[in-house]
């Protein structure tokens, strides 16, 4: 029997303030699309059932069109059971009157779901439950245990913490969490292990890497199979564009250090040693890189090279000047980029930032 | 830097000129209008070149100085520099500097130095002017770019692109970009502009966004209430299909009732019953019948005025009516006497052929004897003109003899004619000589004549044969012969007998047909007459048995056939109508016994049966009907009941599902609209992430600019205070060579000086700080004397360029005009100077020019 384990689909929620509008609208309907794709998978690969561990909107009350779309996928999938756990974000959801029934809730008490001698059991954590949920757990010591919650796993216990050793030797054989958005497992017990899926689709950097849901595979034991399902990928990478002379030298030494997928999303995280006159515009090696990849942010980590030793001896306005703000309490960063103006308009060259 | 010479082939005024100029003072002091200005600004054409003279350009020194005597418009300077020799060779061309030319030597070799002036004295052709070319204009005290660059540069010892005033400006024109002093369109004002637009933005959409939940919540009220009519609506429709049940029920039940009563008002009018639905029909019938045989019986087939003709037919017909095959036979008889009578009326008028040749032979038929005789004399005839022929031919032969005489004659009478006429005209020249010809051909022309005539006679008497005669008298015989038989006729001969004889035989062979064709006719016509008077005695006698009026035979035959015809056909119509009316009083006879039974049976009225049997079958039918329909109506009302299971009635009136639809109707349109308005919010909320999203890229934005913004002030500020350091470090250097020359014009310049970082120069007087502004023209010619000199010594410290004077003391009064001279010659021995004036109270001792 299979099983998929989800969890923080977030719908509705708000993407990366870098992206555009445009492209920020395409990636909230890419999220739904990407709950719907997963929905499609179970029904054609014979999933039993969903299990969607909290956060499956973004807002307590979410907007109309993504309840509605949510309960249209489950409707319209009856061949795969939706058990739908709620998490912080979304525990104000209001279910409908009327659930489609293959729409399995929970509640602030341990429920219970049966697929042949596999049970799911689920809970979902408030202040008045998260420190005696633990007790009030029962299962049989013979069945395939399955349980779901919401919350950061670690050694305590309370709103949004999952104890792990509170949860040991109640025979749990998975433990299904919802709450980290990067997928992540470990051992519960003897018997048992536990899992993050992690979120479906990736929302901003802090969210980079794969992301998907694990299909479990329950026969003698418990496999969880991770199953990379985002629309995209987030990138954060380094280049070192060293030596660089201007934004277009940077780009091309960027675009030799990092092999581009024009469907993903890359943070570009320049690093290197630039001249103190070079001035990298991070806005411009972004533009270069739009035909590379679904969108580019770019970080300027670069060290400007100087030497103000040089400067010690030169009686000129242009040592008298760089003297002059190196004597200045402000910070050496600062400093330099004064100091690289200055020269430069010194020069008679054009000042640009 | 020391000038040794110059040449000037073309230059303003001054053309083919040499000047030598002395290692330390050189002093030319000529009138006005020499070319002293014009010497100084060669001097300084040859270093700096002269700018290009533009359509629209000032009046400028090329156009000024262009010779327009003709000629090379330059020239060249040599001088001393760094160590050599050079020589500045450079022509102008009337306009455009790109077309001068240039040519510097050092020690006699060519090298390319680029700028001249820039290249030996640092400074451009501003600074140039103000530092080493003095006139008695130029007294401003300030320091160009170029001066301040060279005094910085100076200080390095090598740069000289250094420039604090273009950095500053250049930096500050940049911060500009960021904040302008006053107008709002810089960067950090419009991205400040467009945080506050994003942020009212912002606000206006977490309106909506915040007004999301309640939109819900009313959304969801909105649908509960939509459920809740609906279910009304369905449990008044159930009401209403019930109510609407029994109603039917109710009227199926109603019928039934009516029914019975109607019924039970019909049967009251038949107490023994009603009749059999065949009994009452038959009687119908029969009520028919008997009115269908009293009409018949009241209407006579065979009138009285039937009875009138035929007593007229029958004497008509007294002697018998005529049969068929008796009226066929006499018509025939009339067809063939008809048809007789057209063929006689037929007339065959002769043809004019017939006509001519009935006129031509009328009078003497022609017999087969005068016919034969013709045919003998054209035979006569026709030898005699054969003999004729034959004769005639063998005479003919001598004949062409005469002919050639005759042409000789003819000639010979012309040729005589000729000399004749040729006489005629001699005698107009010779008389004698013209009679004796005119004589001649006179004579000769009537003997040509005479001999002529007497040959023709000769030949007439030779032609005479007489077999030829005796064949023509006999041809003429024949001729006259035939005259005699056949003109009588009208025949002409003009064609020749044989021709005449042949149309007589012609004509008279046709002439005998028509004969025979014509008596034939005569003897048919004879007999058809007499057959069609027969024919007319018989009918007239057949027709005269009856008694029909006179007239025309066919219409007295027509109107007999129609009589007999209409006489039989009487006859058969008297016979039939006597038997018709006796078989039909007999039916209505036994038809009415049975009416009478029927109304005895039923106890009706039998002189109102007729009126009655409509309504009594009609009535029978209906009961009949009636019960039916009531049968069927029960059943029908019960099958309902027990098929819509109506158990008990409901009560109140039925729902008025109008209003409750309306109202369902209004709730969801409200909904729908809702619906709508929420789906608009949640795209207005969602872009609101959008929106906060940019404000936060804005806000970076803006405090990125800020941030830029700072750094070029910071940047600004600690240049402007490095460029004050430095010039604090270098000003003093020329404040004291300042101070140092202006006291050696001892007290002129005795105010207490100060000089800016700027070189702005200052006095102090009644405790005040003044600018130079305040001095005099006079001293401030001499300030700026002292100050070109001090920024000299500062500008050029291995080096001395020379310095030209133009007349720079115009404006000084004696006492400090001697000052001046004096200040003069202790500088020529520190540097070169080159001293022009145009007056005698401000000459110098004169070195060689």
């Amino acid at each position: 029997m299979k099983f998929i384990h989800a969890a923080d689909v977030h719908l509705g929620a708000k993407m990366d303030s870098r992206l555009t509008r445009e492209s920020a609208d395409q990636r909230r309907i890419e999220l739904r699309n990407t709950f719907k794709r997963m929905a499609e998978f179970a029904r054609e690969n014979e999933v039993r059932a969903i299990l969607l561990s909290g956060d499956v909107f973004d807002r307590d009350c979410p907007f109309k069109k993504d309840k509605d779309f949510f309960y249209s996928v489950v409707k319209n999938t009856p061949e795969v059971d939706f058990l739908y756990l709620k998490g912080n974000h979304d525990s104000g959801v209001e279910a409908p009157e009327e659930l489609p029934e293959n729409l399995k809730t929970f509640s602030a008490e341990w429920t219970c779901y049966s697929y042949e001698d596999v049970v799911i059991a689920g809970i979902e954590m408030a202040a008045e439950n998260c420190l005696s949920l633990y007790s009030t757990l029962r299962l049989e010591k013979d069945k395939k245990n399955i349980v779901m919650l919401h919350g950061t796993a670690g050694e305590g216990a309370g709103k949004d913490l999952v104890c792990l050793k509170k949860l040991q030797n109640k025979y749990i054989d998975y433990l299904a969490l919802g709450h980290i958005h990067k997928p992540q497992a470990g051992t519960l017990d003897e018997r048992g292990k536990y899992a993050y899926p992690g979120c479906l689709e990736g929302r901003g950097f802090d969210e980079a890497g794969e992301h998907g849901f694990l299909l479990l595979d329950v026969g003698e034991k418990i496999e969880e199979t991770f199953y990379p399902f985002a629309e995209r990928k987030i990138y954060v990478v380094g280049a070192d564009v060293s030596g660089a002379k201007d934004a277009y030298d940077a780009y091309r030494k960027v675009k030799n250090a990092v092999s581009f997928d024009k469907r993903y999303i890359y943070r570009v995280e320049l690093t290197g040693e630039v001249d103190l006159e070079v001035d990298l515009s991070c806005e411009d090696i972004a533009k270069y890189l739009e035909s590379d990849c679904f969108f580019a942010d770019v970080k300027d980590g670069t060290v400007k090279k100087f030497d103000g030793k040089l400067y010690e001896g030169d009686i000129s306005l242009r040592g008298e000047f760089v003297r002059t703000v190196l004597s200045e309490d402000i910070p050496d960063g600062e400093k330099c980029r004064i100091i690289a103006l200055g020269l430069k308009a010194l020069k008679g060259e054009k000042v640009e930032l | 830097m020391k000038l040794l010479s110059c040449h000037i082939e073309n230059f303003g005024k001054l053309s083919n000129e040499d000047f030598t100029f002395d290692s330390d003072l050189t002093a030319l002091c000529r009138e006005n209008g020499y070319g002293k200005t014009t010497l100084a600004s060669f001097l300084r054409a040859m270093f700096y070149g002269l700018d290009s003279d533009r359509a629209n350009s000032a009046f400028n020194d090329r156009r000024k100085y262009f010779p327009f005597s003709g000629g090379r418009f330059g020239g060249n300077l040599t001088f001393e520099a760094e160590g050599a020799v050079y020589k500045i060779e450079r022509f102008f061309d009337e306009r455009s500097e790109t077309r001068d030319s240039l040519t510097v030597y050092r020690n006699g070799q060519p090298v390319a130095l680029g700028e001249v002036g820039k290249r030996f004295f640092g400074i451009d052709r501003q600074s140039f002017d103000r530092t080493v070319f003095v006139t008695n204009a130029d007294i401003e005290l300030s320091a160009t770019g170029d001066i301040g660059a060279k005094l910085n540069g100076f200080a390095q010892g090598t740069d000289v692109g250094v420039n604090f005033e273009r950095a500053y400006a250049s930096l500050e024109e940049k911060s500009k970009e960021y904040k302008k002093s006053k107008s709002g369109n810089d960067l950090l004002s419009k991205r400040e502009q467009r945080l506050s637009r994003l942020s009212e933005e912002i606000k206006n959409k977490e309106t909506i966004a915040n007004s999301l939940p309640e939109k819900y919540q009313k959304f969801n009220e909105l649908k509960e209430e939509v459920a809740r009519l609906g279910e009304e609506i369905s449990r008044a429709q159930s009401k209403n299909v019930l109510l609407a049940a029994w109603e039917h029920y109710d009227g199926l039940k109603r019928e039934v009732s009516d029914r019975e009563q109607e019924l039970a008002k019909i049967a009251e009018k038949y107490p023994h019953g009603y009749p059999e639905r065949g009994e009452a029909e038959q009687v119908r019938e029969f009520l028919g019948q008997e009115r269908a045989l009293s009409a018949k019986l009241s209407k006579k087939s065979f009138t009285e005025e039937d009875a009138e003709k035929l007593s007229a037919f029958e004497r008509e017909f007294s002697q018998g009516i005529p049969t068929e095959e008796e009226l066929d036979e006499v018509r025939g008889k009339i067809d063939e006497a008809a048809k007789l009578s057209y063929e006689l009326s037929k007339t065959d008028s002769p043809s004019d052929r017939e006509l001519a040749l009935k006129q031509k032979f009328s009078t003497s038929e022609p017999d087969r004897e005068k016919r034969e005789t013709v045919r003998q004399r054209t035979e006569a005839f026709r030898a005699a003109e054969k003999n004729v022929a034959n004769l005639s031919a063998g005479a003919a032969q001598p004949a062409s003899e005469p002919k050639k005489g005759k042409k000789l004659f003819m000639i010979l009478a012309a040729a005589f004619l000729l000399l004749a006429v040729g006489g005629i005209a001699v005698t107009f020249v010779q008389t004698v000589a013209g009679i004796i010809l005119l004589g001649v051909g006179l004579v000769g022309a009537i003997a040509m004549g005479f001999l002529y005539l007497n040959q023709k006679s000769a030949a007439g008497a030779r032609g005479e044969d007489p077999a030829l005669s005796a064949a023509q008298r006999q041809r003429e015989a024949a001729l006259t012969e035939l005259r005699a038989l056949l003109v009588p006729y009208g025949y002409s001969f003009e064609r020749g007998a044989e021709f005449a004889a042949a149309s007589f035989e012609e004509d008279v062979k046709e002439y005998f047909l028509f004969k025979e064709r014509e008596e034939k006719r005569e003897t048919e016509r004879r007999e058809s007459a007499e057959r069609r008077d027969v024919l007319l005695r018989e009918i007239e006698n057949f027709l005269g048995r009856f008694q029909i009026p006179a007239g025309e035979i066919s219409a007295r035959m027509k109107r007999l056939t129609l009589d007999t015809q209409a006489f039989r056909e009487l006859k058969n119509r008297q016979e039939r109508s006597a038997g018709e009316e006796r078989k039909t009083e007999e039916e209505i006879a036994e038809i009415s016994e049975k009416i009478r039974a029927f109304c005895e049976k039923y106890s009706f009225d039998q002189g109102a049966i007729s009126e009655n049997i409509d309504q009594i079958c009609s009535d029978r039918e209906r009961a009949a009907r009636l019960r039916g329909e009531i049968a069927d109506r029960a059943a029908q009302a019960e099958a309902f009941r027990t098929e819509k299971g109506l158990g008990e009635r409901p009560e109140g009136e039925p729902a008025d599902l109008g209003l409750l639809n309306e109202k369902l109707g209004r709730i969801q349109d409200e909904k729908n609209s809702l619906s709508t308005h929420i789906e608009s919010d949640e795209r207005e909320a969602e872009s609101l992430e959008g929106l906060q999203s940019e404000y936060e890229e804005e806000q970076k934005i803006l405090a990125k600019y800020r941030a830029d913004y700072d750094l070029l002030k910071k940047t600004m500020d600690c240049l402007k205070r490095a460029d004050g350091v430095l010039k604090d470090k270098y000003i003093k250097p020329v404040k004291d060579q300042f101070l140092y020359y202006s006291a050696l014009l001892e007290d002129a310049l005795g105010e207490k000086m100060t000089m800016a970082p700027d070189f702005s120069v200052s006095f102090e007087r009644n405790g005040k700080e003044r600018s130079d502004k305040h001095l005099s023209a006079g001293l401030k010619s001499l300030c700026a004397l002292c100050f070109r000199l001090a920024l000299i010594d500062n500008m050029y410290e291995k080096e001395k360029p020379f310095v030209i004077l133009d007349d720079p003391f115009v404006n000084l009064d004696g006492e400090h005009l001697e000052k001046a001279k004096k200040l003069l010659v202790r500088l020529s021995k520190k540097m070169q100077i080159i001293y022009f004036c145009c007056h005698e109270s401000r000459a110098m001792n004169e070195t060689n020019l």
